[in-house]
């Protein structure tokens, strides 16, 4: 968004704020879903997340970090609510065999969300953020309050944590 | 170099941020290394299978957000005149089915048509060769039931056990795109099966002009099933669950399949039969309703209190009647409707809690509304508790759901200080809108 938009969203202008949903809705909403797993809860953790981008776009200085503000915005929500509700988690898919084709895919898919479900939401969030999001270590630094090169340790932890679960086994074993 | 610093620099490479001579010197430290080639390959892996959630969407949320916009800072009307003409003319984009076939490929006998009711007319569909199998193998780990062709793809139906080898079942709506994508679409949650109607989840096909609708029934754990039809919204691009009202009823209560209207289908609950007309591909409209039960007991209002809010006092009158069923009615000072809630169908019986009844309880700092009912003929002594707490920002009543799930009790219910007293445990109401239990 440029300036001038920036301007009249802080203004109140609900025309500027179509505009941002238009740019953001699709992005954060993929996110949220990625980060919590839940279809319920992120639809809700969006809704929330757009209301606290309408009400507190004054309080953003810097019109360059609007993307980070409002992926921190998403985030900070996405924890409290983790936080503070029992979780539903997949058991290890511990006798699940690979197949080809059309079940392998399926269970591959599962297993990636059962492995995320287990690594510290932090550390899902730096792993959405720069790989499904796109971001450079330093813009998901900004989003999370963190330094670039936490960032990229807490990666590294991640991809080690993937790495022991995938064990070199056909059976995607968790 | 040492591996530490050999994996940071991986990372680096792949974010895209490493130095020319870092690359050169990592690429001489991973040739003679076969934990970092291996932490390389896992970063492959990784990004191959996180490639499937940048396919993962939601509904667009955006109505409900600009619905929920302080006032104050809302723009012009000719803009929302505007939106709100772009929005309708949208939805008349997408409104133009109407019901013609009910089609089943493992029909079931349907019940008894009732005297003068017109057949329906029938369309086989024919069912692809990826027809994979209707055997549930509990431990088997993944087990799928038919595929079925959908406008967007073909749909699939797959069960996992969980745990592996055990005895919990979930379920969930699959969809391979034409592009080859695979996207997860619907999760039933957790199912079960066994040797009563409906406690195997069974999938069947609605056929609708040239789309066809998949219709799921599970298990209630209530001695019902739970009708679900999904349909493919060519606008969202993805499969959704159809609700049948306009409070967004996606899951129906039954005790057999529906059977087949000119209009619609007609669903069988109990002693109810509730005609529903496809009006879209994404809503069904109640068109009629009636019961094959003549002893009627009375119906109108069973209950009404008062909520004080910060938009004045309003409301809250519990409502039934044995055709409609029970349903909760927000009212503002001037007796205008502001939110009806559809509680279902009660049962009706004589002993206690049987019928639907209301409470209105001080938790805290906070007025809930309790409804009780009982939805088990057969278990009469426990009924099923919902609590609504009223929300200032959306100003209706929401839902505010146990962690635990549906709540199942045979006491009246109480407040103390900042905890509701129900069941045998105490419940603390949550700022996510959710009864926590309290130790």
């Amino acid at each position: 968004m440029d300036a001038t938009a920036l301007s009249r969203l802080r203004d109140g202008d609900e025309a500027a704020f179509v505009r941002l949903l238009e740019l953001f809705e699709r992005p954060i909403s993929r996110y949220l879903l990625s980060l919590t797993g839940d279809r319920m809860l992120a639809e809700d953790l969006v809704q929330e997340t757009f209301l606290r981008v309408y009400l507190h776009t004054k309080e953003l200085r810097d019109d360059a970090a609007l993307k980070p503000w409002i992926y921190r915005i998403a985030t900070n929500q996405a924890m409290t609510a983790l936080r503070r509700r029992s979780r539903f988690r997949w058991l290890p898919l511990t006798t699940v065999k690979a197949a080809p084709g059309f079940e392998e895919e399926i269970i591959e898919q599962q297993w990636l969300r059962a492995a995320l479900d287990r690594l510290p939401s932090d550390h899902v969030a730096c792993l959405l953020l720069t790989r499904v999001e796109g971001m450079k270590s330093h813009e998901a630094a900004a989003v999370l309050g963190i330094s670039p090169e936490a960032v990229r340790k807490r990666l590294s932890r991640v991809v080690e944590a993937l790495r022991a679960e995938l064990g070199g086994d056909d059976s995607h074993a968790v | 170099m040492q591996c530490e610093e050999a994996r940071d620099l991986l990372i680096q490479r792949w974010l895209g941020e490493i130095e020319p001579e870092d690359d050169r010197v990592l690429a001489r430290h991973i040739s003679g290394c076969t934990a970092c080639r291996d932490f390389e390959a896992a970063q492959v892996q990784v990004d191959r299978q996180a490639a499937g959630l940048e396919n993962l969407h939601l509904p667009s949320q955006r109505r409900a957000i600009l619905a929920q916009l302080p006032r104050s800072r809302q723009t012009r009307w000719t803009y929302r005149l505007a939106t709100g003409l772009a929005g309708l003319a949208a939805a008349a984009a997408v409104t133009f089915f109407a019901l013609s076939y009910w089609q089943m490929p493992n029909p079931a006998p349907p019940p008894a048509a009732p005297v003068g009711e017109k057949p329906a007319p029938s369309r086989p569909v024919d069912l692809p060769a990826t027809f994979l199998t209707t055997q549930l193998k509990p431990g088997a780990g993944w087990v799928a039931t038919a595929a079925v062709p959908t406008a967007g793809g073909t749909a699939a139906a797959y069960y996992y056990v969980e745990p592996a080898g055990g005895d919990r079942l979930h379920a969930m709506i699959l969809l391979r795109r034409p592009d080859g994508r695979l996207t997860r679409e619907i999760d039933l949650g957790e199912v079960s099966f066994g040797q009563l109607p409906f406690t195997q989840p069974e999938f069947r096909l609605l056929k609708v002009g040239d789309v066809v609708l998949l219709a799921m029934a599970t298990d209630d754990g209530a001695g019902t099933g739970l009708l679900r039809v999904a349909a493919y919204n060519p606008v969202l691009q993805q499969l959704l669950l159809v609700p049948f009202d306009e409070r967004g009823t996606t899951a129906l209560p039954v005790t057999t399949w529906p059977t087949v209207t000119d209009e619609g289908i007609r669903t069988y609950s109990g002693n109810w039969q509730v005609d529903w007309r496809l009006t879209s591909a994404f809503a069904f409209e109640r068109a009629a309703e009636a019961t094959r039960e003549t002893a009627a007991p009375g119906g109108g209002l069973l209950a009404e209190t008062a909520l004080d809010t910060a938009s004045g006092r309003l409301t809250v009158r519990l409502e039934g009647t044995l055709t409609e069923g029970a349903w909760l009615g927000l009212y503002d000072e001037d007796g205008a409707l502001l939110q009806q809630i559809d509680l279902g169908k009660p049962h009706y019986g004589d002993l206690p809690m049987t019928r639907p009844a209301l409470s209105k309880l001080q938790v805290g700092d906070r007025e809930v509304i309790a409804i009780l009912s009982d939805p088990m003929v057969g278990q009469p002594r426990q009924a099923v508790v919902r609590v609504f707490a009223y929300d200032p920002g959306r100003r209706q009543l929401r839902l505010t759901p146990f962690a635990t799930g549906e709540l199942l009790v045979e006491e009246p219910l109480s407040a103390q200080g900042d905890l509701l007293l129900a069941g045998y445990l105490r419940w603390k109401l949550s700022d996510h809108w959710l009864l926590e239990p309290v130790q």
